[in-house]
């Protein structure tokens, strides 16, 4: 007797798996001047005076270790951006909304971050913004709620 | 010189997502299918050894031979066994991106059904609050609590949890 037919059975997965991982010294350093003093840090390496925003350990081009801090104004220029319209449940933010590359004044790298108070469709590479920080911060990059017009 | 305190250490937050599809292969399948829609826990039977293989699989793991899809190598057990291991959840792990605990409070089971041999084993829940001390391994007979069959979605979920008989 022959069996009986049956369709091919498919599952799907989902997998949702959060993690924490060590920030590091000097990125960790840069974390807690954003959460203590709303203050926006960068290293300049000592070789070809290229200034990291955000702060990073090593220059990745000279290789240098970086331990020569400045203080970055909050206000730059953005670079480029993208604007995001579906939404997904691990976005910090509620689509649609956008985000961009920020080159903050005295930086000579760029920090990504989001745009806020603004019209998505008014959004221009080549504006001014300024960095709007959180009421609480607790040590993240998202201390720095978006960047803003200006 | 000033003592340089060493910063605080700061901890980044990510989240990794993973979404993707897994084919049952046709021995899962029918298995699956004749759990949901005849209630029943079927297993496959080793043509070399003779042994129940369950979750059926194309190939003994013993014996390295192939089980034909045929109607002699598979096995209906029943629902009902005999408890051989219970576990006792006492701590759930917290998922760190639903902030929902993992896994439920039934205590977790390894069943040796009957109607195969000794290797008729599945793993699944016991009823949730029940007297752990009184469920003795080797022992206790239990019976599966099947979902209504509108509910059975072909998972091994279709069974509710196993409940504690008299027998």
């Amino acid at each position: 007797m022959a069996l009986e037919k049956v369709e091919p059975l498919v599952t799907e997965y989902d997998v949702l798996l959060g993690f924490t991982t060590y920030a590091g010294p000097i990125r960790s350093k840069f974390l807690i001047e954003l959460r203590d003093n709303k203050r926006i840090t960068g290293t300049r390496c000592p070789a070809c005076h290229q200034v990291y925003v955000p702060a990073k350990p090593n220059c990745i081009k000279c290789q240098a270790s970086l331990d020569e801090w400045v203080n970055v104004s909050d206000k730059g220029t953005l670079v480029t951006y993208a604007v995001v319209r579906s939404p997904d449940p691990l976005y910090p933010k509620e689509a649609p909304f956008a985000y961009g590359i920020i080159k903050l004044a005295d930086a000579d790298t760029g920090i990504v971050h989001f745009l806020g108070e603004t019209d998505l469709e008014k959004i221009k590479t080549g504006m001014r913004v300024q960095a709007v920080f959180k009421e609480e911060r607790t040590g993240s990059i998202l201390d720095i709620d978006y960047f803003k017009p200006i | 010189m000033e003592e340089k305190a060493a910063p605080e250490a700061i901890g980044v937050d990510s989240v990794y997502r993973a979404r993707f599809q897994m084919a049952a292969g046709h021995y899962l399948s029918r298995f699956y299918t004749r759990l949901k829609e005849r209630g029943e826990i079927w297993a496959v039977k080793c043509p070399k050894c003779n042994r129940t293989i369950i979750p059926p699989r194309i190939v003994c793991g013993f014996c390295k031979v192939k089980i034909e899809d045929t109607e002699e190598n598979w096995l209906k057990l029943s629902d009902k066994g005999t408890v051989l291991q219970r576990f006792v959840i006492t701590d759930h792990e917290i998922n760190r991106v639903t902030k929902e605990p993992v896994g439920d409070d039934n205590p977790n089971t390894f069943i040796l059904l009957d109607g195969g041999d000794e290797f008729a084993i599945i793993g699944h829940l016991l009823e949730e609050g029940i007297d752990i001390d009184k469920v003795e391994t080797g022992k206790t007979r239990v019976q599966a609590v099947w979902r209504p069959k509108e509910e059975r979605v072909g998972k091994m979920r279709d069974i509710k949890y196993f409940q504690v008989i008299e027998e």
